[in-house]
């Protein structure tokens, strides 16, 4: 008995970290707004802003430059520990569909999102969007990506400033 | 058999540390919300609407000597030069005023006014002749002070007056001249 008490101090001694550490933690992280800038709209209109900043816009009137820019998020999986095992993760984004906005005679609708993740450049809402972080040998590892997206604008009377959500939800899948 | 039994004990025990080592992740289902944001201003956009005609009123000319006639954006009563003087019998009389539009728009915003250097009054009889109308100048209700710029009050609305300068030259015909004044406003 004595013997196997010994054994299992030993085994619990070479055991790594992981067991004492901080549980596991998966987060995303809004780093920028997705901008779609100033502009008017005679009665509807649309813009759509790439995930590389470009800008399309339709029935709509510039009122300035250089205040257009995709968002900007940061999926960053920490493992909890100082571990140096290599970790392939596997993760799953969703982006949700946003709300309608009806603000004081406007009607804005967030629809078509792009992302310059792989495989992902358009990106309908409720899609699974899978992200691999492979070769993960550090404590925090993290990706980022940006997302653009399609405003439809209707005026009926006067303007105003808009503020549109965009649900982002992502789910550890796998670490290998 | 002590022995055997003390090894397989350790067999397994390093089993299961081994389990509990190498899968830390996976034992838990790990996920996260956010909420990222996006923006935009929408801007309303600016409108005008004629109210009321720049009106020279009547106006007699000699046979041999032209004149002109100005009309103030502002209050203030006609000029006129040369020939020209006012002649209140006729269908128009002699009243004169500016030119009147309404300027809709963003609250609180700034604009600028554009109008043509010159236009033609055109004869309503039919006839070819025309009278050039010059020097158009423009009076903000909100930025009286400002020529050609505009100011839109808290409810966004302005109003602009537009004033100008008919010169009739020597042996017009009597008649009525009517002309287009084309206003163009945008946000500066």
């Amino acid at each position: 008995m004595h013997r196997i008490a010994a054994m299992m101090a030993v085994i619990t001694l070479l055991l790594p970290a992981p067991t004492l550490a901080a549980p596991a933690e998966l987060r995303i992280i809004p780093e920028a707004e997705l901008r779609f800038g100033k502009f008017a709209v005679i009665d509807r209109g649309s813009r759509i802003i790439g995930p590389n900043g470009s800008v399309q816009s339709s029935g709509v009137f510039s009122i300035s430059n250089g205040d257009t820019s995709p968002a900007r998020f940061t999926v960053s999986y920490d493992r909890g520990n100082n571990g140096k095992r290599q970790l392939n993760l596997r993760i799953q984004l969703v982006l949700a569909a946003a709300p309608v906005i009806n603000q004081g005679g406007l009607v804005a609708q967030l629809s078509g999102y792009q992302t310059d993740l792989p495989g992902a450049a358009t990106v309908q809402p409720g899609q699974i969007v899978e992200i691999l972080i492979p070769n993960c040998t550090q404590r925090v590892c993290q990706t980022t990506f940006n997302v653009g997206a399609r405003l439809d604008i209707e005026s009926n009377a006067g303007g105003g400033r808009l503020e549109i959500p965009i649900p982002a939800d992502v789910v550890l899948i796998s670490v290998k | 058999m002590a022995d055997t039994i003390h090894r397989n004990a350790l067999f397994v025990l390093v089993g299961i540390a081994a389990l509990i080592a190498s899968t830390p992740a996976l034992s838990q289902n790990q996920g996260s919300t956010t909420f990222g944001a996006s923006r935009a201003e929408i801007i309303s956009p600016i409108s005008v609407t004629a109210l009321d005609d720049l009106t020279f009123g009547g106006i007699a000319v000699t046979s041999n000597q032209g004149g002109s006639v100005k009309v103030l954006p502002g209050a203030g009563p006609a000029e006129y030069s040369g020939a020209a003087a006012p002649a209140c019998t006729g269908t128009g009389g002699c009243t004169t005023n500016p030119a009147l539009f309404h300027v809709r728009g963003e609250r609180n915003r700034s604009y600028v006014i554009a109008v043509p250097a010159v236009i033609y009054a055109q004869a309503t009889n039919g006839t070819n002749r025309e009278l050039p109308v010059s020097d158009l100048t423009s009076k903000s209700l909100n930025l009286p002070g400002a020529s050609f710029r505009g100011f839109l009050n808290g409810a966004g609305q302005d109003e602009v007056r537009i004033g100008g300068t008919l010169a009739i030259p020597a042996g017009t015909p009597p008649g009525s001249y009517r002309a287009e004044i084309s206003l163009v406003v945008s946000y500066d």
